[in-house]
């Protein structure tokens, strides 16, 4: 399929899914037009607006290469949401353990220190996978609320800053911090971060033996096996990634955004990430507009709240809404349907099976 | 790099010429963490807000379900927009809103239950240990298992302060008595609620005391089905379940009212304002169950009068 | 004694807290034998929660309510269908974002009927039914025989869930589908009808997850009520290995450690009670790990299937 054809597919899915919404918005009270002017114009065109996309694309960016990569070699890593949480307890452990190096070198570090905790975490789903064949996305869920208890733990307990009104630490040196990349904002470097990890991993993934090898096991195990590919490793490697890249996603969050470990700091970043990864196809160069998209569409919800008071949970809906119609979008048309307006609109229901039938027969 | 630099500079330049800030208290926006719907701490604060604005004449907006990663972005877009007076509604937002407060000092800024000023950040809270040692003490007096109950959601200074000054009283009204505190990890999972109820009545708590928000329906709902008495917070609750004691109302809407009174006429300044329970607006107890014998009641009014006078000081945790 | 009383305690705290989860886990349990994945759970839990509320609200009648949660339940099942099936958006990101939809629809819609007393509006509901005879049983009487009519129905719907798919001719051809579409579909199997069936059936089962929630225990609508059931119940789907009444077994085994860290809480104060809230989680992983559960998935689950494809 060529750009421009999946261009206007993706046009007039988000028209759809906002023609729906719009009759919500409308029913809550309020213009459905003022309400998606302020949707697309305060999320990508105005100055402050896309500095918080981007603040929200940095996380997710991250936790959806931690899926991609993982998935690339057949492993379903759905634990970004606690890998981004061990990251960033391992992180701001650090930073407070050392806050007087140079930033040059404490900045790194805390990156690697994260990108262990979220490895580490990601090293018990993958052991088990590779080794004793449990499966990967009950082990990954379920990690995922150990490790939101366990920050609650650290956050009240141990880490916690003193004469706090709520559970989080001390904060983080200020030579630590993330510069700013849109002034006044608070628009870090998070996301160029996640575009250059992009970038390696996309070149990775398609030049590289150890990058083709992924994809290998992947995509036919067996052939892997008969290629000499260590499946097992294969299967350690992508995860120990996808975790360490949800642990960094975690720091940026500490050292980039919030300055403290802060009880449940990531509102779902990690499940996000699964859309982001599905939505871009599993392509890491895909990837930031993919979370650029889904952040924007976020960011631009809230100011829709603010600006013109439509009830949160409209926009909720017309967040899933577009979700639902640009993954429809996404998919490979069938060689029979041209448009996905005629997909939507004409088919019915069975209408798909009845049309099958009667070309067989 | 620097000449797009420069153009995003001026772009910011340009954004921030916004609309310049008049001197006329005219709009508050409060910034909540759960739903405005929650029959708690949000929905107290969303009302409060918007009950003053109706009757002391500004506008209110509001933001609901704003989580961590998005505080900083909510309350510097409410400033940006030129609200006069931004709140933010729990100490988790404390942070953010200091941050935020320093970037516009134009604006002034408010935590519910936070901890802490400075020049355009004031503070409300309740003195939580005082009605928290009322409640125990009527427990206490009640409880014919000497067993009752606390149940909360997360631990942090507030709720342990409650905690304590629950047992406190308790202990005053009873040395006998044994405080069962359970933590739920949720402040909404209804069924929890219900589940953490049923537990320390079958454990033999006969007074059970539920501080969540909606969860908080949950564990009512246990105490009335096992026929113990429960204990309400946030507003006078025996109206809805006949089977509660007393109330601890932490008015949050007479809380807002008093510093909003303030606001309107431009006075709100960068301190902390304390509920107490000298500020009948914003805390007190509400209805006693019939149940209650007059020694207690009348016992509950000398402990009232002594904490007025200062001569019963409830030390916070 | 007591211990005994203790025991009945945790007993019956297992029933009401793994409730829930097990409606859900045996709708995944449907959807992912006939090869889709329902990951829509949670959503669906808060649709039929709110199904439930409106319908009992309105009439005063809990089994009215019933129905129209179930109704919710089918409907939502047959949009993910469609998502799934017709539109072949992936599983997963369909999942995610039916459970955002409805997550702000049912709030949305529950501020609409409820109004101002959103989250406060009392609906009637089913009260204990206690059997007779078995209620008498000491420990196991007073807590698994004196429960609520949906936990009955939730065993009589697991073990019928059970004969269906795994002994009728209907069950096979689901089976089937999901381990092999294309040769089900050779073998004069409709997939896709029988696709829809489940995915139906499944949106079903968790609404009554939400109207167990509604109807039984707190008798009240409150957004995000869920809590994050419909995820545990994907777990419980593994844990009990695609089988109806394993996901029933693990979902009530989640149940009971919920129930017994809140008792474990009062016995040992001075430990953090995050480690006693984390106690669920890591019993299931280690259940998963000590039963060696291989990946048995079924061998299509999350591949869309598509005729035109060879």
């Amino acid at each position: 399929m060529n750009s421009l054809v999946m261009q206007r597919r993706v046009a007039v899915a988000l028209l759809l899914a906002l023609t729906v919404g719009g009759f919500l918005i409308l029913f809550d009270g309020h213009n459905p037009f003022a309400a998606y002017k302020v949707l697309f114009f305060e999320s990508f065109l105005n100055y402050w607006g896309f500095s918080n996309t981007l603040v929200k694309a940095s996380p997710m960016l991250l936790a959806g290469l931690a899926v991609i990569i993982p998935m690339r070699a057949g492993v379903f890593n759905i634990g970004g949401e606690g890998q981004i949480y061990i990251g960033g307890l391992f992180g701001t452990v650090f930073a407070l353990a050392a806050p007087d190096l140079p930033a040059v070198l404490g900045v790194p570090l805390i990156f690697l220190a994260a990108a262990i905790g979220g490895a580490l975490w990601a090293a018990i789903p993958a052991y088990l996978k590779a080794y004793r064949g449990t499966n990967e996305v009950i082990v990954t869920l379920l990690m995922n609320f150990v490790a939101i208890h366990i920050v609650s733990y650290a956050v009240a307990g141990p880490l916690l800053a003193e004469g706090a009104p709520y559970p989080y630490s001390k904060e983080v040196a200020e030579a630590y911090r993330l510069p700013i990349v849109m002034p006044r904002s608070d628009a870090h470097a998070g996301f160029v971060f996640g575009l250059s990890l992009a970038l390696i991993l996309y070149f990775w993934l398609r030049f590289t033996p150890s990058g083709f090898q992924l994809d290998l096991v992947g995509r036919n195990a067996r052939a892997a096996a008969y290629a000499g590919v260590d499946q097992k490793k294969t299967i350690i490697r992508a995860m120990l990634i996808g975790g360490s890249l949800a642990g960094m996603a975690g720091a940026i969050e500490v050292i980039g955004l919030k300055y403290r470990l802060f009880h449940l700091f990531s509102d779902g970043y990690g499940y996000d990430g699964i859309v982001v990864a599905f939505l871009a196809a599993l392509n890491p160069i895909v990837a930031p507009l993919t979370a650029l998209f889904l952040a924007g569409l976020s960011a631009g919800a809230g100011t829709m709240q603010r600006a013109i008071g439509v009830d949160s949970s409209v926009i909720e809906v017309v967040e899933g809404l577009v979700v639902v119609f640009v993954a429809a979008a996404l998919v490979a048309p069938r060689s029979s349907s041209k448009s996905i307006l005629k997909n939507l609109l004409i088919g019915g229901l069975f209408g798909r099976q009845k049309h099958s039938k009667k070309k067989e027969a | 790099m620097t000449l797009k630099h420069n153009i995003l500079a001026g772009l910011a330049a340009l954004m921030l010429a916004g609309p310049a800030a008049s001197d006329d208290f005219e709009r508050a926006a409060i910034v909540m963490p759960g739903s405005i719907s929650d029959n708690g701490w949000n929905q107290a604060g969303f009302e409060g807000l918007t009950q003053a604005g109706e009757a002391l004449g500004f506008e209110t907006t509001f933001s609901e379900s704003v989580h961590q990663p998005e505080q900083i972005e909510v309350l510097s877009d409410y400033a940006r927009r030129g609200y006069d007076l931004v709140i933010g509604h729990g100490g988790e937002f404390q942070d953010a809103v200091e941050r935020v407060a320093s970037r516009f000092p134009e604006t002034m800024f408010m935590v519910n239950n936070g901890l802490g000023t400075k020049e355009n950040v004031a503070n409300a809270d309740f003195y939580f240990s005082q009605i928290a040692y009322l409640m125990g003490y009527i427990a206490g007096s009640m409880t014919q298992s000497d067993t009752i109950g606390i149940i909360a959601a997360q631990k942090f200074k507030f709720t342990t302060d409650t905690v304590a000054g629950y047992e406190a009283g308790a202990k005053a009204a009873n040395p006998d008595v044994s405080v069962l505190v359970t933590w739920t990890g949720d402040w909404d999972d209804i069924a929890k609620g219900k589940e953490a109820a049923l537990n320390q009545i079958s454990q033999g708590a006969d007074v059970v005391w539920p501080t969540m928000d909606s969860a908080t329906l949950g564990a009512m709902q246990a105490v009335q089905e096992k026929g113990v008495y429960g204990i309400g917070i946030y507003r006078d609750a025996i109206n809805e379940w006949p089977e509660i004691l007393q109330s601890a109302i932490l008015d949050v809407r007479g809380n807002m009212r008093s510093y909003l009174e303030r606001a309107a006429a431009s006075e709100l300044d960068g301190e902390l304002y304390r509920a107490t329970m000298s500020n009948e607006l914003a805390m007190r107890i509400g209805s006693f169950h019939p149940d209650i014998p007059v020694e207690v009641v009348d016992e509950v009014a000398k402990l009232i009068d002594a904490m007025k006078s200062g001569a019963l000081v409830v030390e916070p945790q | 004694m007591v211990d005994l009383v203790l025991l009945g305690d945790v007993l019956a705290g297992t029933a009401r807290l793994g409730t829930p989860i097990a409606f859900a886990a045996l709708g995944g349990v449907i959807a992912e034998r006939s090869g889709l994945y329902n990951i829509g759970l949670e959503g669906q839990i808060l649709a039929g929660a709110l199904g439930a509320a409106a319908g009992s609200f309105a009439t005063g009648s809990a089994l009215i309510g019933l129905g129209c949660g179930v109704i919710c339940g089918l409907v939502s099942g047959l949009f993910l269908g469609y998502m799934s099936i017709r539109l072949r958006i992936n599983q997963l990101v369909g999942g995610i974002a039916l459970n955002l939809l409805l997550a702000g629809l049912t709030a949305f819609l529950s501020r609409q009927i409820f109004g101002a007393q959103a989250g406060g509006a009392r609906v009637e509901g089913f009260t204990q039914v206690r059997i007779p005879l078995l209620s008498d049983i000491p420990v196991l009487g007073p807590s698994l025989f004196s429960q609520d009519p949906l936990f009955y129905l939730l065993i009589g719907i697991a073990v019928l869930a059970w004969y269906w798919l795994m002994k009728s001719h209907k069950g096979l051809d689901l089976r089937a589908v999901g381990e092999n579409p294309k040769a089900a579909d050779l073998a004069g199997v409709p997939v896709f009808r029988l696709q829809y069936l489940a995915i139906s059936i499944s949106g079903a089962l968790a609404a009554l997850a939400g109207a167990h929630l509604v109807l039984s225990q707190v008798y009240v609508f409150a957004e995000g009520m869920s809590a994050g059931k419909g995820f545990i119940a994907l777990a419980a789907i593994i844990l009990g290995r695609w089988s109806p009444i394993g996901a029933v077994c693990a979902a009530l085994f989640f149940g009971f450690c919920d129930a017994a860290q809140f008792k474990l809480q009062f016995s040992s104060p001075e430990v953090p009670y995050q480690l006693f809230l984390i106690l669920p989680y890591i019993a299931s992983l280690i259940a998963l790990v000590i039963l060696g559960a291989k990946a048995s998935a079924p061998a299509s689950v999350g591949l869309p299937y598509d005729r035109e494809h060879r």
